[in-house]
């Protein structure tokens, strides 16, 4: 429950059919349950990510996932009045943890968007029951720089939600915090092709959501 | 030049000479035609700037184009502004983190649909003069270069804007406001009122910026980002009042924004304002 909220609270327990120690069968007691303690607004629950295709093109290494996910009353409409942020936390380059992207090997002049770390975007209304989102370097394999080395940055995602309704005290919360790297590695190590690699983490449970990874080769054979 | 040069570059040669001789494809009609307007004349400084694009279908099949991320992500503009700066977006070598609703537009057969982008989340109009703005729609990835339809999206516009004039911005922000607070939220990917707003990068915007971040939950993000933008001493002085008046929960985004203002700015007053306050 949010810190600041106030008055009678709303507890919706959802159903998710997967397991958290019980076994089989269609009695409620079979699943795992989302506890949604929201303040008497409509929120979302079983928020979810499905990875998409790799979007690689001649000026962008992307990569897009989907997300998708259900409204605590059941019906998504009710959702009109959430918002879905995204903040994103890099971790530093390995072996030097103030600098995000170092070039060489990165492109000259990488930046994180708007220069913020963390960084954070938003989209409002969540009634369409799902989203995209587009991860990656507006760079080509081209503009990554010699020589090459082993860098790699460390990302760490969270997905968070606001609801309000009506005069209601505003509910917020933490859908998935998913994690991930973005690095210039050779693969297999010190004999294969130079790559990027951009690598986006699971979210339990893995029968449903799942990670990605898009790589591109910078160079054929050893540096 | 080396001899591994030399055939590379040779067949190089060969290759675009292969291309031009493509006749039948280098000649085809483009499938779908993207043309570009403004939605409004007369504007100042620091003003929305609203870019009408309109696709038509020139066949007789149904078409689907991809605008890509909330219908901006597939688009490479180039602004030449008055003061002869170029700026362009993407930004080379930007790292890219965006959240949105895919931009894929379906054309009926000879079919047109209409989309309002609003180009300030792009670029900053922000001083007076003639803008010139190229844009069109990246090349579609190579798994699905042969599959998809060939789009003619290259356009060239022209944005006048005159000098900074308060009052009328004021009177913008006041009709963005009343009409945030009335609406109901913006379909999914559809520009709504609370969004220009809060990419009117002009210090006027604060107080209208401020009022709604305490106001709509729901979009505070967006007025937080909107304040972050603008960067000032009152726009800072907001996000931290803001920040000290909410649950923890929802607190990362607006540490985010300032974190993001401190890294920008070059108001050491404003920096230790912000180190000060998310310590």
């Amino acid at each position: 429950m949010p810190a600041d909220a106030g008055g009678a609270a709303t507890v919706t327990v959802t159903s998710t059919g997967y397991g958290f120690g019980f076994q089989g069968g269609d009695s409620p007691l079979s699943g795992g349950y989302n506890v949604d303690v929201s303040g008497g607004c409509p929120i979302p629950t079983n928020f979810a990510q499905k990875a998409t295709a790799a979007l690689n093109t001649p000026a962008a290494l992307l990569m897009q996932f989907t997300y998708s996910w259900s409204s605590s009353t059941g019906s998504l409409s009710d959702l009109a009045a959430c918002s879905l942020t995204e903040t994103v936390s890099f971790g530093g380059t390995v072996g030097n943890p103030s600098v995000y992207f170092p070039s060489p090997p990165f492109p000259a002049n990488t930046v994180v968007a708007g220069g913020a770390n963390p960084y954070s975007n938003t989209q409002n209304n969540m009634s369409g029951g799902g989203m995209t989102d587009t991860n990656g370097f507006t760079a080509s394999a081209g503009d990554f720089q010699h020589p090459y080395s082993y860098r790699g940055v460390n990302t760490s995602q969270a997905f968070t939600y606001q609801c309000t309704c009506g005069s209601g005290t505003p509910a917020s919360g933490t859908l998935a915090t998913p994690g991930g790297y973005m690095d210039v590695i050779q693969n297999p190590a010190n004999t294969g092709p130079w790559e990027y690699i951009n690598l986006k983490g699971n979210l339990p449970p893995a029968s449903q959501q799942y990670g990605a990874t898009s790589s591109v080769t910078l160079y054929l054979g050893n540096q | 030049m080396s001899a591994c040069f030399k055939r590379q570059t040779i067949a190089a040669l060969l290759a675009t000479a292969a291309a031009l001789t493509a006749g039948p494809l280098a000649a085809a009609a483009p499938a779908v035609q993207l043309t570009y307007s403004l939605a409004q004349a007369g504007l100042t400084v620091n003003e929305p700037v609203l870019l009408k694009v309109v696709a038509e279908n020139g066949t007789a099949d149904e078409v689907t184009i991809d605008l890509g991320t909330n219908f901006y992500g597939n688009f490479h503009a180039k602004l030449a502004r008055p003061d002869g700066r170029t700026e362009v977006v993407p930004k080379p070598h930007e790292v890219v983190f965006q959240l949105g609703i895919p931009g894929k537009v379906v054309l009926a057969a000879h079919g047109r649909v209409e989309k309002t982008l609003l180009l300030n989340r792009w670029f900053r109009f922000d001083v007076a003069g003639r803008y010139f703005l190229d844009l069109e729609l990246s090349e579609p990835p190579a798994s699905l270069a042969g599959s998809a339809p060939q789009v003619a999206s290259r356009g060239e516009i022209v944005i006048d804007a005159a000098v900074r004039d308060p009052d009328r911005l004021m009177d913008i922000c006041a009709k963005l406001e009343k009409d945030a607070i009335a609406a109901a939220p913006s379909p999914p990917g559809e520009l709504g009122s609370d969004e220009i707003l809060a990419y009117i990068g002009d210090p006027v915007a604060v107080p209208y910026l401020a009022r709604l971040l305490d106001e709509k939950a729901w979009a505070s993000p967006m007025y937080a980002q909107g304040l972050g933008r603008i960067g000032d001493g009152p726009a800072v002085e907001a996000l931290i009042s803001h920040l000290n008046g909410i649950s923890e929960d929802r607190k990362p985004v607006v540490r985010a924004v300032l974190t993001g203002v401190e890294g920008r700015t070059s108001d050491s007053q404003i920096r230790e304002r912000i180190k000060a306050a998310l310590r």
